[in-house]
């Protein structure tokens, strides 16, 4: 290990190595059980470091040890060593500054070296302390955009990246010919470091931690408050030492030199002590435990907090704690390979054991051929590639892959004891009904109507009780109010609410608290992931909508994630369905007052539409509605930008589709009243058309009704301005027999469906006059009067009641 | 050296003669029987040295001779030393067939042992055949017999490298399930003697080509005796273009052509194939990809053909309008749909680079009316 850190040149660095003796006596001789203070440097989410860790404290022998964790979380020490907590947990920090609310997690697992530390002293009786910064002082230290300042959805307080992303590090990986930093610190800490002593631990790990801190620049360091940290654990280490002789300092390895080496007076130093700490009461703060889930403690997953693939070295841990050595990768790696196989196995029946025999071999082989003592999760992903996957790598033959990430992510959710404080999820509820006075100390419903376009307040409040019911909560429904996903009652202006607490209210919002720490944030993860797991573009753009109606921030990501979708996504109404969704949302935006622009992913949705419009001619009849209704919607939008050509193109499909000539009547009259509507087909050659249907052959014939429930459709107004369709229907409507009338009759009535009541009657009013018969007469018949309604619903009722006790009594 | 300059294309084992001698000679690892490197040094033969091995023959650097993952080339090479056949499958052009070459030349010290499957592919040529004037003077003698490569191969302890094996028909295939997993091949005729098993060493290569895929599908039962590797397109651009340069100047080399490669030609050539290929552009342009195959070994062959007319027939230089018109020749040759994706490629995407960098991008683009 260190031959290779040290063979490596300064030019294939680009920094300037310390000298190796010098950075190597100084580093090697903090390598001293009998010190007064003794520094232990180590890597998040290592279970290496946790096992030498514990050799530590057992030779050692401190009577005090100091953690790396904000201090305020002091006060969780004891539900975090509770002999119920179920790992994995989380730290939740918040802080409410004059920019908002700030928020950090800390998440732990069992092999995370802070838990060991903090388990290990209360089994043996040792104080134990976090000595950071506070949360609020660290952020006070921070420059905007830097550390646990960073704009991302989830920030994490160990964050390792200067230990994994140096240009340094990344010319050692590449000169070791490994994948990632990962792979690199598998094979060189947590396989080859196991089987050696814990001194020869210390020493590799402090040169590497040495040198990723001469590689690091101070700037860096001061902007993101490492410094101003580490002069805060030093004064605390200080303190410390009036006190205790032995002190164990458990910090990430990156903090070790600057712990042991750098001194507040030197002059250097100016600046890095937090001059004087921001005032801050009880109420801007909050430090809570959160279960956690093993899924967000993957740092695969984004959330950078440590190392990949969380169940498998969850499972190195136990084998570690069970006085297995290196011993244990060879059986995790061949656990991992049964269950992968066994998984596959029972879903699609193609991995045998021969398989499992190869791959194993191949895991060991591999190892060897990379030097490795024994196979890694690394060899372990390879094996699994090579031996289980048949045939072509590709979305069908990926199974054994896919549950090869389950098996080494692992499904697994923290559990905190019964008398550990709630989520801050279960706290922002209900400070947020204390906000909009909603009371929920009793199981009454109540409700609430709010007027969401004039009151800012009132849309918070909407938003949030939408938030509610996505989050699977039964706590509001809404009774009345616009409904975007359908566009029905788009005009009404005040939505009203029913809400009412039930009991199983905290479950949900326990069960949800892994994913943010406030109803805001929790769904925005959800969102988030969901938009990643999307099916098609529908769905996706439902999604989109859902966060809109929730007040999220609809961010750049979702909209380039939904054109992805899109760009993949070749069904017509997946994408129509998408199309309503961005086309009401960017309608809404304006009225909601939101600036988002969604006009590229418009573009891109009515381009893809239109390319697939033709191949819909031929739609069956349970499309047809769908198919209309996208079809409107296209020519609104084509009619609302003219100057893009949008319009025409439209145009030019459909005259394309007339030609089609297999096309669905219904679909056909659509098209005719589109082109009649916007002038490029005359209402006489409709007419002709029409007649074409009403005249038919047999089967033409009967779907006359469907051809006019598509024209009517899409121009309502060819009835009143054409005198000759009405005379047409009349004729036709007289012509045919009463079988052939029977079975048009429910497409008639779905094509009349397109007219207001009013608009029927002045229809009727017309055909009247041509027979020459009263309108009073024909308008007046259908009036039921209100004895004879109401004699006919309790007719209903007591046939019903009947009919039921027969039934009962049978 | 000059038996090598008479072929046209020397087989790797000679084309990298020194090379392997130079790995054979500072080869300290563990072989496994019948190998003629051990893994590491095959390995290094494949993914190149960072320092020059010192050997008998003077000092050189180990050529990095595929491009891409890594990891594959190491999976691959544990896969061969065990019981399993390896499989390479993807798309055309992808260097699966030089991989395979690479592979046994360097463990057994031969790349030429190998079947080409064809729709005409028969039992015979896998297993063996009979000399029949020698069979009918002798009768079924070991002399008699005419070894396949798959018969070479076990009798000698080498590797067997059976191409394009989607394209032989299914139950020709399967003729090999027996081999790998038993690793004994009877040859009834020879009677009692007629049993050859294998030699330590032996084991199939075998590539599939996706485009294939379902013309001759594989049974399960041979595709257990596999481990499947799936080789990838290069992914990135820089990569793409640093192989049709290092692969244009082996084929040059090869065939006496003095010219130097004009590296902002093949980068021009490398992003188009790329960016066709991945259906996005540099600049961030959504592209209609072409149903062509846009394999590097495409662009290397366009790259090749263009260099050649400027050595025969122009002075020397790369003229855009070859390249494009020798670019099209190679698109449209499967399919005439492809060709107005290609002319709406250059009508935006190669015209706003050309707007945006000028120089030769401007060539290329003026350049498009040899797209027909």
């Amino acid at each position: 290990m260190q031959k290779e850190v040290l063979g490596l040149k300064d030019s294939e660095q680009h920094i300037t190595l310390p000298d190796e003796e010098i950075l190597k006596a100084g580093l090697h001789g903090l390598v001293d059980f009998s010190r007064p203070v003794f520094y232990f440097p180590f890597r998040h989410h290592s279970p290496v470091c946790s096992y030498f860790l514990k050799k530590t404290i057992e030779n050692y022998k401190p009577d005090c040890i100091l953690i790396e964790g904000p201090e305020d979380a002091n006060e969780l020490k004891e539900i975090l060593v509770n002999e119920k907590l179920v790992t994995p947990i989380a730290i939740y920090y918040s802080f409410k500054d004059k920019d908002g609310v700030n928020r950090c997690y800390y998440p732990f697992l069992d092999y995370s070296p802070e838990l060991v530390a903090l388990r290990e002293a209360t089994r043996l009786g040792i104080e134990a302390s976090f000595f950071d910064l506070g949360y609020a002082g660290i952020l006070h230290a921070t420059k905007e955009g830097k550390g646990l300042r960073k704009e991302q959805e989830k920030v994490n307080y160990n964050d390792d990246s200067y230990l994994s992303e140096s240009s340094f590090m990344r010319g050692l990986v590449e000169k070791a010919g490994l994948r990632n930093f990962d792979e690199f610190w598998e094979k060189y800490f947590e396989i080859e470091c196991l089987s050696g002593s814990a001194e020869d631990f210390l020493k590799t790990m402090l040169l590497y931690c040495g040198l990723c801190r001469a590689a690091a620049g101070v700037s860096e360091l001061a902007d993101d408050g490492c410094l101003a940290r580490e002069s805060h654990m030093r004064e605390n280490i200080r303190k410390a030492s009036e006190k205790h002789k032995k002190i164990l300092v458990v910090t990430g390895g990156f903090h070790t030199p600057g712990l042991a080496f750098e001194d507040d007076n030197n002059p250097e130093a100016d600046g890095r002590k937090t001059e004087k700490k921001p005032g801050s009461s009880v109420e801007d703060k909050g430090v809570y435990v959160m279960s956690y889930s093993m899924e967000a403690a993957d740092a695969l997953n984004g959330y950078a907090s440590g190392m990949p693939y969380p169940a498998f070295y969850q499972s190195i841990w136990e084998r570690l704690e069970k006085g297995e050595n290196t011993e244990a990768y060879e059986s995790v790696v061949l656990d991992c390979l049964v269950r992968v196989g066994k998984n596959v196995r029972a879903k699609d029946g193609t991995t045998s054991t021969a398989d499992e025999i190869a791959a194993l071999n191949m895991a060991g082989n591999l190892a060897s051929l990379r030097g490795k003592e024994v196979p890694g999760a690394y060899e372990l992903s390879d094996s699994v590639l090579s031996s289980f996957v048949k045939g072509e790598m590709s979305l069908a033959s990926s199974l054994p892959i896919t549950e090869l990430k389950k098996v080494l992510t692992g499904k697994k959710i923290g559990r905190l004891p019964d008398d550990a404080k709630l989520p801050p999820l279960v706290h922002d509820f209900e400070e947020k009904c204390r906000l909009y006075r909603l009371d929920i100390h009793s199981t009454v419903k109540k409700e609430v109507t709010l007027q969401i376009f004039a009151n800012e307040k009132h849309r918070r409040e909407s938003a949030f009780f939408h938030s509610m019911q996505f989050l699977g909560s039964e706590f509001a429904i809404r009774k009345r109010g616009p409904n975007l996903h359908t566009g029905v009652d788009r005009n009404l202006i005040r939505e009203t609410w029913e809400y009412k607490w039930n009991t199983a209210l905290n479950g949900i919002l326990i069960e949800n608290s892994v994913y943010g720490g406030t109803i805001e944030e929790a769904c925005a993860s959800i969102v988030k992931k969901k938009t990643k797991e999307a099916k098609d573009s529908a769905e996706a753009g439902e999604l989109l909508l859902s966060a809109f109606e929730m007040g999220l921030e609809i961010s750049e990501d979702m909209i380039k994630r939904l054109q992805e979708i899109v760009q993949a996504d070749s069904d017509f109404f997946s994408l129509t369905g998408a199309f309503s969704s961005v086309n009401m949302l960017d309608r809404l935006s304006s009225l909601y007052r939101s600036e988002i622009s969604f006009s590229e992913l418009k573009d891109t949705l009515y381009g893809k539409i239109l390319s697939l419009l033709p191949g819909m001619a031929e739609l069956r009849d349970e499309d047809l509605d769908r198919t209309l209704s996208a079809l409107r919607e296209l020519y609104y939008e084509a009619g609302k930008a003219d100057d893009t050509g949008r319009r025409e193109n439209l145009l030019e499909v459909l005259k394309i589709m007339l030609s089609d000539e297999k096309i669905h009547p219904g679909l056909l009259g659509a098209i005719q009243g589109i082109l009649y509507f916007s002038g490029e087909l005359g209402g006489n050659e409709v007419c002709i058309s029409a007649k074409g249907f009403m005249n038919g052959t047999s089967e033409k014939m009967l779907s006359t009704a469907s051809y006019l429930r598509g024209l009517f459709y899409t121009a309502r107004d060819l009835i009143f301005s054409s005198e000759e369709l009405i005379d047409m229907m009349d004729d036709f409507l007289g012509e045919v027999e009463t079988e052939a009338f029977l079975r048009l009759l429910p497409q008639l009535r779905l094509a009349f469906g397109s007219y207001t009541p009013r608009e029927t009657d002045r229809i009727a009013e017309k055909v009247a006059k041509k027979h020459g018969v009263k309108t009073e007469s024909i308008l007046s018949k259908n009036m039921v009067s209100a004895e004879g309604f109401e004699y006919g619903r309790q007719l209903d009722a007591r046939i019903c009641e009947l009919l039921k006790n027969r039934n009962h009594s049978e | 050296m000059s038996d090598q300059n008479k072929m046209m294309r020397p087989p790797v084992e000679l084309a990298y003669a020194e090379e392997l001698k130079a790995l054979a000679e500072n080869d300290r690892g563990k072989k496994p029987i019948g190998w003629k490197l051990s893994p590491k040094a095959v390995r290094t033969f494949i993914l190149g040295s960072r320092e020059p091995v010192r050997y008998s023959g003077g000092e050189l650097t180990i050529k990095k001779k595929y491009f891409g993952n890594d990891a594959l080339i190491e999976r691959s090479i544990v896969t061969l030393a065990g019981n399993r056949g390896l499989m390479l499958v993807g798309e055309p052009g992808t260097a699966k067939s030089m991989l395979s070459e690479l592979l046994s030349a360097a463990i057994s010290g031969v790349s030429t042992n190998t079947i080409q499957g064809t729709a005409g592919t028969t039992e015979d040529m896998i297993k063996y055949s009979w000399n029949y004037a020698m069979l009918l003077d002798r009768g079924p003698v070991r002399e008699a017999l005419v070894p396949s490569p798959l018969y070479v191969g076990m009798e000698k302890g080498i590797i067997t490298r059976f191409e394009e094996i989607t394209r032989t028909p299914a139950q020709i295939q399967d003729s090999l399930i027996s081999v790998l997993s038993d690793k004994v091949l009877n040859v009834p005729e020879l009677g009692d003697g007629g049993l050859l098993f294998a030699a330590q060493g032996f084991n199939v290569i075998g590539t599939a080509n996706t485009r294939d895929k379902g013309v001759n599908e594989m049974s399960s039962a041979l595709k257990r005796r596999f481990n499947f590797e799936t080789v990838n397109p290069v992914r990135e651009a820089a990569l793409e273009k640093q192989i049709i340069i290092q692969e244009v100047e082996k084929l040059a080399k090869e065939n006496s052509i003095e010219l130097e490669v004009d590296e902002k030609a093949a980068e021009v050539l490398a992003s188009t194939y790329h960016e066709l290929r991945e259906g996005i552009s540099s600049m961030g342009h959504r592209i209609d990809k072409p149903n062509a195959v846009m394999s590097t070994a495409e662009a290397v062959s366009v790259y090749y053909q263009t260099m050649m007319s400027a050595y025969y027939y122009g002075d020397g230089s790369i003229k855009m309008n070859d390249l494009v018109s020798n670019f099209m020749g190679a698109v449209v040759k499967e399919n005439s749909d492809d060709l107005p994706k290609v002319r709406s490629y250059f009508q935006s995407v190669i015209k706003d680079k050309s707007n945006r960098d000028g120089g030769i991008w401007t060539e290329y683009y003026e350049a498009r009316k040899n797209l027909g």
